[in-house]
């Protein structure tokens, strides 16, 4: 890839949890769980696999044994057409579980590849089979991780569908800080943003110098800086009320422990 | 138990005792369509674009392999401009006007909305 290699995502802003498992502090702030469940899905985490650059890691049509939990870089799950087109559906970054539907679906209907050198823990399906029958809370939290997945997607079909390019881009950075900062990788209002234009292009459904028109609008209106692989929002309020960004979509808990950080209960308001 | 996540112990490829067939298969013919403009070589152009009044020129533009491939990206670029801004907007054409890497002005597409009314507006037939 030209411009845009990234090796690892910037540093955690702080331990607030025991664990540094990705996938355990997105789950402290979806649907918490015991010192013992979080225990014991620390311990199905162990097997890691690394990919580079655009290497795919599942591909439409395979019939995976694992699941993919992303522990460094950024991925995306994506489909072409005869044509060579393709949609993004989806970004995810630490924390992700790319394919839990695998475990119950048994055949992709997508490919997930990595836009950065990536690092995943595998989860072996039987594994999740042996947690989710014998500790049900670990099944709902990751049925609910899943929901929310799907909430995502239906924001992403407003974007594809209904919002103007503005808003469609506005809308997707707002989305990916937040995703960001639940899992501690934001440094201050930036985040590592590896996504070129092409990727924006396929994932918003515009062509790409309508991409690239539009980050110029963003940047003109003060909003955003891009540069180096990094994505600055220079104005919170402004880039919400451009995107119409709503986050009550991501389900996020705004009581509790989850929200010690009162820099994510402020973002969230 | 050392976990992955941990500050030196993350466990990279091969190393990790995983098996080679732990990878999935490559090679099914669908990924070429990923990121073709990410090569480095390919000349680079640049597309600027017109609406009604205002002009935003490209700074950053984009690697393509030939002429072909800047024609069908500006033609795409004013359709997709246009979709959003024509039907809403005070604009009446959107011009996108590509430059090679020296430069030098090379096509440009134009999408232009043409909206006539019947006037007077028929009444119903008698």
């Amino acid at each position: 890839m030209a411009e845009s290699s990234v090796a690892l995502p910037p540093e955690r802003t702080g331990a607030l949890l025991s664990s540094q498992n990705p996938l355990l502090r997105k789950l402290e702030h979806i649907f918490p769980l015991t010192g013992e469940e979080q225990a014991l899905l620390d311990s199905v985490c162990t097997r890691t696999l690394s990919f580079e650059a655009d290497e795919h890691l599942v591909l439409d049509g395979d019939r995976p044994t694992n699941c993919n939990l992303v522990l460094q870089g950024m991925t995306c799950r994506n489909h072409v057409t005869a044509g060579g087109k393709r949609q993004i559906f989806s970004f995810h970054i630490p924390g992700d579980i790319v394919d839990a539907e695998s475990f119950l679906l048994k055949k992709m209907d997508h490919t997930v590849s990595a836009l950065t050198p990536c690092t995943v823990a595998l989860i072996a399906h039987s594994k999740m089979t042996e947690i989710t029958e014998h500790h049900p809370r670990i099944a709902r939290a990751i049925w609910k991780d899943t929901l929310v997945d799907a909430a995502i997607f239906r924001e992403w079909i407003m974007n594809v569908g209904r919002r103007n390019a503005y808003q469609r881009l506005a809308h997707l950075m707002c989305e990916l800080y937040v995703k960001h900062h639940v899992v501690g990788l934001v440094d201050g209002w930036s985040i590592s943003w590896p996504i070129t234009q092409v990727d924006l292009a396929d994932a918003t459904g515009l062509s790409n110098v309508h991409v690239n028109r539009t980050l110029m609008e963003l940047r003109a209106a003060r909003l955003i800086t891009l540069e180096k692989s990094r994505l600055d929002i220079l104005n919170w309020q402004g880039l919400k009320e451009a995107g119409e960004f709503d986050p009550e979509y991501l389900h996020l808990k705004t009581d509790g422990e989850a929200m010690r950080l009162p820099a994510l209960r402020q973002l969230l308001q | 138990m050392a976990l992955p996540w941990g500050q030196a112990t993350f466990c990279h490829g091969l190393g990790c005792a995983e098996q080679p067939d732990e990878r999935p298969s490559f090679g099914r013919g669908i990924e070429t369509a990923i990121a073709p403009w990410h090569s480095q070589g390919m000349p680079r152009y640049y597309f600027d674009v017109r609406e009604g009044d205002r002009f935003i020129q490209d700074d950053l533009g984009l690697n393509l392999p030939d002429i072909d491939a800047a024609e069908r990206e500006a033609a795409e670029g004013a359709a997709s401009i246009g979709r959003d801004l024509l039907p809403t907007g005070n604009a009446r054409s959107v011009t996108v006007e590509a430059r090679n890497e020296h430069g030098q002005h090379v096509l440009t597409a134009t999408v232009t909305l043409a909206l006539d009314r019947v006037n007077p507006e028929p009444g119903p037939p008698v």
